[in-house]
């Protein structure tokens, strides 16, 4: 009896566990419904769209979702596709990448060493909830990148805008307040000066010593230096001048002295694994509220429709990063925005609301459903349902082929092409450069001679990997910088052809011989470490394969380590390779300061040269194109010519569409990297 | 019993506990943070951004500091906020459990209702023709690597003949209502769960084969026999149900793998399920997710593993506590 009593009991329990799943389905499908309450009464106001022809439904094929489908949140591009559809931008990009009008305007003017964009929007604009467009919008959005609690891709808040860092930096750790006063500060209203004493004179020192033995066991470790107590030494290898028998101490102050007291970029750039912030009392890193900055001076509204930013130096993106923006309505997501809590604005980033060409309806079973919105500034569009819905890479062909989407983004490769060919009568497809490249990198603290590194590039045959890969769909380009941006030096010669002789007399130049088949410097083979992710269908592969071939003929060795892409970015940053294959994505602009200027965070190359730095800072602040084309070339060559960088391949982006369900000539004449159907939506037909 | 049942919570709490040290120092040991993640690749973001997004996620604390402050959270029942989904973690599994379970727990009868049956029928046909047929199948079905067969199943069925989707949950094109909508989540669901159950079913179905071979030469089968029992009795009643026990053990322990989600079967077709979701966060360092989700399927493989102990005292009046 009583067992039977337990048998049932359990039985409840183990349907109970199982249940947990189907109550979920009815909560997931309440939140559907709720979102889906909000869009209808905004319908009511407004006429519907209705299709002309047999497709009232544009499904376009995606990737993965993260479900945030913010503008000022979004990390993955495709949450991004989602926003451009729902919110509208003040400028947007033409086919050439050129910023263009879209619901506003922006112009510049310089005064007095500042300059001042103003930024002033279309009237009659109205949100898709019937509110109307103002200024305040803008703004409200600038304040959300600027918020000191900002965790989305914006660098807005980094920007040289007036009181800007007063605004993001008004609550910091402990410690960088500390550090930002300095050790003569006598304004004591936020800590006390005992603790401003323990601070530079006992605790600092102490975690700097912590941070600088830490460097001197690794050094150890390494088999650079004899013992834990040879500083000296070991401070040499990295680089670094401390005097015989000097301490840790010693060490770090040589440190702090060479980064001119920059300690976050010294503890960012040196680390031996841990950050010196880490090896301070945890007490240091509480943050306390400065003083009470609730405005960044250089943001002004001039009237609803009017704003003006003030830059303290000139910026040759400023306008982009000014106007370039998402129209974001405050009356919805700030409601409760308080500086230094962004939590009710991120509570909305499933249902969102903007200006743009549709409005958001649901996001459920991998789909996200949108509906035209008939107020749409630039006409409503034409296709009354659009759809996102997620699919598998591998899939998206068949997919089209088989009418089950519309359009999609196929990895380009030469087979999806051919399939393109054969299928014309069903499908149509587009090509455009992708906004990044690949490259080799060589990390000059652990290759230091520059003749090994011209030698090491001497032996990258980059045409035959890249076009055995690409074909067509890729170009191998001679500078580090994708030719998407305009300040590409279109004309530029190899600088490092391949010529195997010619990498044996650099390396001989170097110092090295061929003694009994090794190629060798004071008894050591010349051994090269890289790293490259997913070998096995990695386009720069063959070149790393001729290379061992190359360099065991010599003597010499590759060791190839084929990597987990994020144990290589671990392994690049950490300095542990000497060689490393990756690419870069996203460029908007000829900035190269964050990869090749001597403070860049990502400088792996470990290569620091003012002549570089000052050609860099002059770029930023040069607004003639073509005078800043030309610096930007010059910069290159002497890039090219420390053989840090081997730019590789530009490839291709590809676009496929339904040539049965879509209207092929409505889409866009020229699609480029700036320029795509969606630029245009409301032009859009379907058959 | 009773006794047994507390002593078993109770270690329970300590094997959790241990597992969410052992979780959290193996997350936070992974290389390749969440904040470097996120922003590789991307040429604009500055070493300041990325210091601030480590203080904003508590990156920048230490190992054991980090392990603290998200037990303290944790046993306040709040497991955090997901990095890259930037909602609650409850939320997110809440979210993505429906079809993982669907696609799981339809899989799991299904490969019940099939092995068991085959099972004994391979067991009482033990060396015939009828009985390597039903193994050699279920071996097969082992052996074959799911994507493989995906891809087979999908170029004959879908793209082939055309009466199966290729992927997906539901035909976006459409805009089905009601039972329609059932029927089309019914022809999604068809090519994953034959991918599932082909794939899954050969363990159970040797469990079963092999259980059952044990007890036909059991004694009692025999005495049932020699009483002059019918065939149908004997298997039925006698030997079926001594069956059962091992089983209703191997049941209970499946129960965490109705919500792990399968991450290939859910990536080849395209349906948002928790296998994906957490595949995700392990490439991006989503600790908060990664910890939640983790500490999920702990609670239940130990509710997993307490129930079928339990049970197997139910059904085997031998086995006593």
């Amino acid at each position: 009896m009583k067992k039977a009593f337990l048998s049932v009991l359990l039985c409840v329990a183990m349907c109970a566990t199982l249940l947990v799943g189907c109550g979920n389905k009815e909560a997931a499908a309440t939140t559907t419904t709720d979102s889906s309450a909000t869009t209808e009464t905004t319908d009511e106001a407004a006429e519907t769209v209705t299709a002309p022809g047999t497709y009232d439904t544009l499904v376009v094929g995606t990737q993965v979702f993260d479900g945030v489908f913010s503008p000022l949140f979004y990390e993955s591009a495709y949450d991004g596709q989602v926003c451009d559809m729902i919110f509208t931008s003040v400028c947007v990009l033409d086919p050439d990448g050129k910023l263009v009008d879209n619901a506003g305007h922006v112009e510049v003017k310089e005064e007095g060493g500042k300059y001042i964009y103003t930024v002033t929007l279309q009237d009659g604009l109205k949100f898709s909830d019937g509110e109307p467009v103002t200024i305040d919008d803008l703004i409200f959005a600038y304040y959300v990148y600027a918020d000191p609690t900002y965790d989305g891709n914006s660098t807005f808040g980094t920007l040289d805008i007036e009181g800007m860092a007063d605004y993001v930096n008004s609550a910091a750790p402990l410690w960088k307040c500390l550090m930002n006063a300095t050790a003569d500060n006598t304004d004591f209203a936020n800590w006390d000066e005992d603790t401003q004493k323990k601070f530079f004179e006992e605790d600092l020192p102490t975690a700097g010593a912590a941070f600088a033995q830490e460097i001197v066991d690794y050094c150890v470790d390494a088999g650079y230096a004899a013992d834990a107590n040879d500083v000296s030494t070991a401070a040499g290898a990295w680089g670094f001048e401390v005097a015989e028998g000097g301490t840790a101490e010693d060490f770090f102050n040589a440190m702090v002295e060479a980064y001119g007291g920059d300690l976050l970029n010294l503890s960012n750039t040196e680390s031996a694994g841990s950050s010196l912030f880490d090896l301070l009392d945890p007490a240091y890193t509480e943050a306390i509220e400065l003083t009470d900055v609730n405005e960044i001076t250089g943001i002004k509204k001039v009237d609803d429709l009017t704003c003006t930013v003030t830059f303290n130096s000139a910026n040759i993106s400023g306008d982009k990063l000014v106007a370039w923006q998402p129209l974001v309505p405050k009356h919805y997501y700030g409601k409760d925005f308080k500086k230094g809590d962004l939590t009710s604005v991120k509570a909305l980033n499933n249902a969102p609301l903007g200006s743009g060409a549709y409005t958001f309806v649901s996001y459920d079973n991998n789909i996200v459903t949108l509906a035209a919105n008939p107020g749409y500034f630039k006409g409503a569009p034409q296709i009354p349902n659009l759809k996102f819905q997620v699919v598998d890479e591998n899939t998206k062909v068949d997919l089209i082929l088989n009418g089950d989407i519309d359009i999609t983004d196929p990895s380009a490769s030469l087979e999806v092409v051919a399939q393109m060919e054969e299928n014309a009568d069903k499908a149509a497809y587009s090509l455009v450069d992708n906004p990044g490249y690949g490259y080799i990198g060589i990390n000059a603290e652990n290759v230091p001679d520059l003749n090994v590194r011209k030698g090491l590039m001497c032996l990258m045959n980059r045409e035959p990997a890249v076009k055995s890969y690409y074909g067509e769909l890729a170009e191998v380009i001679e500078r580090p910088m994708t030719p998407t941006v305009a300040e590409y030096p279109r004309d530029a010669k190899p600088v490092y052809s391949y010529d195997p002789a010619k990498a044996l007399e650099y390396f001989k130049e170097a110092g090295y011989e061929q003694k009994d088949g090794k190629l060798v410097k004071n008894g050591e083979q010349l051994v090269i470490k890289v790293g490259i992710g997913d070998a096995s269908s990695h386009p720069s592969t063959p070149i790393l394969t001729q290379m061992a071939n190359d360099m065991a003929d010599m003597g010499a060795e590759l060791v190839v380590n084929d990597l987990q892409f994020s144990v290589l970015t671990d392994m690049v940053k950490g300095g542990e390779l000497d060689m490393w294959v990756m690419a870069w994505g996203n460029a908007t602009d000829c900035d190269n300061t964050q990869m090749f200027g001597s403070k860049g965070g990502s400088n792996y190359q470990h290569y620091y040269s003012d002549e570089i730095d000052a050609l860099q800072a002059k770029i930023l602040q040069t607004v003639d194109f073509d005078e800043r084309a030309a610096l930007v070339a010059e910069e290159l060559d002497l890039i090219m010519d420390a053989a840090i960088y081997m730019p590789v391949y530009q490839r291709k982006n590809m676009e496929i569409y339904n040539a049965t369900t879509l209207n092929i000539d409505t889409l866009p004449e020229r699609t480029t990297t700036y320029y795509n159907y969606a630029s245009q939506i409301e032009k859009l037909q379907m058959n | 019993m009773r006794q047994y049942i507390i002593k078993r919570v109770v270690v329970s709490f300590i094997v959790l506990f241990l597992v969410s040290i052992l979780l959290y120092s193996i997350a936070r040991s992974v290389p390749g943070d969440y904040v470097a993640n996120v922003t590789g690749g991307n040429p604009n973001i500055t070493p300041e951004m990325q210091q601030r997004m480590r203080e904003l996620y508590g990156l920048d604390k230490g190992i054991f500091e980090g392990y603290v402050s998200w037990l303290k959270d944790a046993l306040h029942g709040d497991l955090g906020t997901s990095f890259k989904y930037q909602k609650p973690v409850v939320e997110v599994i809440k979210s993505y459990m429906a079809p993982t379970f669907a696609l799981a727990f339809i899989s799991m009868v299904l490969e019940i209702l099939l092995a068991i049956p085959l099972g004994i029928i391979a067991a009482r046909k033990q060396y015939s023709m009828t009985d390597y047929t039903i193994v050699a199948i279920a071996i097969m079905g082992i052996s074959l690597p799911s994507f493989f067969f995906a891809s087979v199943l999908r170029r004959w069925l879908s793209i082939g003949l055309g009466i199966l989707p290729i992927s997906g949950m539901v035909t976006a094109r459409a805009n089905y209502q009601g039972f329609d909508l059932f029927i089309d989540y019914a022809k999604h669901f068809t090519l994953p769960i034959i991918v599932f159950v082909i794939n899954g079913i050969g363990g159970l179905l040797r469990y079963v084969r092999t259980n059952m071979l044990e007890v036909l030469s059991a004694d009692y089968v025999r005495t049932a026999r020699a009483k002059g029992l019918p065939e149908r009795k004997v298997i039925g009643k006698h030997a079926f149900r001594n069956t059962l026990i091992p089983i209703v053990t191997m049941v209970g322990g499946m129960i965490p793998s109705l919500f792990s989600g399968a991450v290939i079967t859910e990536g080849i077709f395209s349906l948002e399920g928790l296998g994906r979701v957490a595949l995700d966060s392990v490439y991006n360092g989503d600790i908060p997710y990664l910890m939640g989700f983790n500490m999920f399927i702990a609670v239940l493989t130990l509710i997993g593993t307490l129930i079928s102990d339990i049970l197997y005292a139910v059904v085997d009046p031998r086995v006593r506590y």
